[in-house]
């Protein structure tokens, strides 16, 4: 490993930096970036997210953090075939729109459309009769209810073309629903099934887990845990950095990782976590 | 009433946040589906949906069904005695043959 920042460059599996002025936040974001060579090494693989950045105060998922240690290490599930069927069936999916917002609309506008030319009609034949009875003359509102009347057959037309489209549109989307109605099921699926991976996982790297922090020494007052007392898990119990280490010791890791603890020393520590260590 | 039906897991997400937000306005939920009071709140909340999952979200409206005056006579009756029917394991189709009962084909053919 080779670290090189604005004013130093050092090489070694155990490059310790405390004491300098660098960001341990810096060095991570370098390891993490693949455009990034200030720190030249491997690729993080997947268990780098979790246990690659050991510090007071980090909060460990341990559940998401040992089934990354578990893939890390090449391991696998009985469910890892069926996630990837449903992840290709997925891929072939294709689902089309089914937003018919418009089509509704132009209905509705031709609906209201035609209610007005309705309402205009019977007003002007109204006021053709009107000036019938007064004995006026009706020629011109004749001819404008006329005019109203042949608006309005036009206005019937297009609705009934409007309806008739939107018709075939709701018909045409109960396909594309059932599209995504598969779509939805696959999803579901598929997170239940990487869901009960990441459980299995987690559940056979935890016992190797509360190995490392035996010999850690983390077992807590009385010396190894004792299964029958059904009392606490050292696992759950200890604090997450700590198991964040033992994890990573377990880990298979393929890039380095950076350190900010006190407790224990950068050679103590390369050698739990198999890899080169950073600190700062 | 407004009955919402969802078709992504953010739509349903959605849909559930919506419901219990405003529970006043749910008549019922159906996991991916809900129905909806039929008030301006209702549709406010059904309108809001569709604008966030304008492709994900189906907004139907219900109507009861009164089956005295919305189903024909001949419809209702008919399933009133395939229900007492003695023949248990009779198909419609076989058990509306020779009667005055609509076929299934008919049934199928007409609007309601």
């Amino acid at each position: 490993m080779t670290v090189r920042l604005t004013d130093l460059e050092q090489t070694g599996d155990v490059v310790d930096l405390r004491g300098r002025d660098v960001e341990p936040a810096v060095l991570v974001d370098a390891i993490r970036d693949p455009a990034d060579d200030r720190v030249a090494r491997g690729t993080p693989g997947p268990a780098h997210e979790y246990v690659g950045w050991l510090r007071p105060g980090v909060r460990l998922d341990r559940r998401a953090a040992f089934a990354a240690v578990a893939r890390s290490r090449g391991w696998t599930t009985p469910q890892d075939h069926d996630i990837v069927a449903v992840a290709t069936e997925l891929r072939e999916l294709e689902t089309a729109s089914t937003d018919l917002a418009d089509a509704r609309e132009r209905a509705a506008s031709a609906g209201s459309e035609l209610d007005r030319l309705r309402e205009r009609v019977a007003a002007l034949r109204g006021a053709v009769r009107a000036k019938r009875e007064e004995g006026l003359d009706a020629g011109e509102a004749a001819d404008e209810l006329s005019t109203a009347a042949t608006r309005l057959s036009e206005a019937a037309t297009e609705q009934e073309a409007a309806l008739q489209e939107l018709d075939r549109s709701r018909a045409a989307a109960r396909d594309a629903y059932d599209v995504r109605e598969r779509r939805f099921e696959l999803e579901d699926r598929a997170a239940n099934l990487r869901r009960t991976a990441r459980a299995r996982l987690a559940d056979r790297v935890r016992p190797r887990v509360a190995e490392t922090l035996a010999e850690l020494g983390e077992t807590g007052p009385d010396g190894a845990p004792d299964a029958l007392d059904g009392g606490s898990d050292p696992v759950d119990e200890a604090p997450d950095v700590l198991v964040a280490l033992a994890a990573a010791g377990v880990a298979a890791l393929t890039a380095p990782v950076v350190v900010e603890l006190d407790r224990f020393g950068p050679p103590e520590t390369a050698d739990v976590v198999g890899t080169r260590v950073l600190y700062a | 009433m407004l009955l919402v039906v969802t078709y992504s897991r953010a739509a349903r997400t959605a849909l559930r946040n919506v419901c219990r937000a405003h529970e006043e306005s749910v008549v019922r939920r159906f996991g991916r589906a809900a129905l909806l009071e039929g008030t301006g709140k209702g549709a406010f909340l059904a309108c809001r949906l569709r604008q966030r999952h304008p492709d994900d979200v189906q907004v139907e409206r219900t109507r009861p069904f009164n089956e005295f005056a919305d189903a024909p006579d001949d419809v209702r009756e008919a399933a009133a005695a395939y229900e007492s029917r003695a023949a248990k394991h009779t198909p419609y189709a076989k058990f509306a043959a020779g009667t005055d009962h609509p076929d299934p084909d008919d049934l199928r053919q007409r609007e309601l």
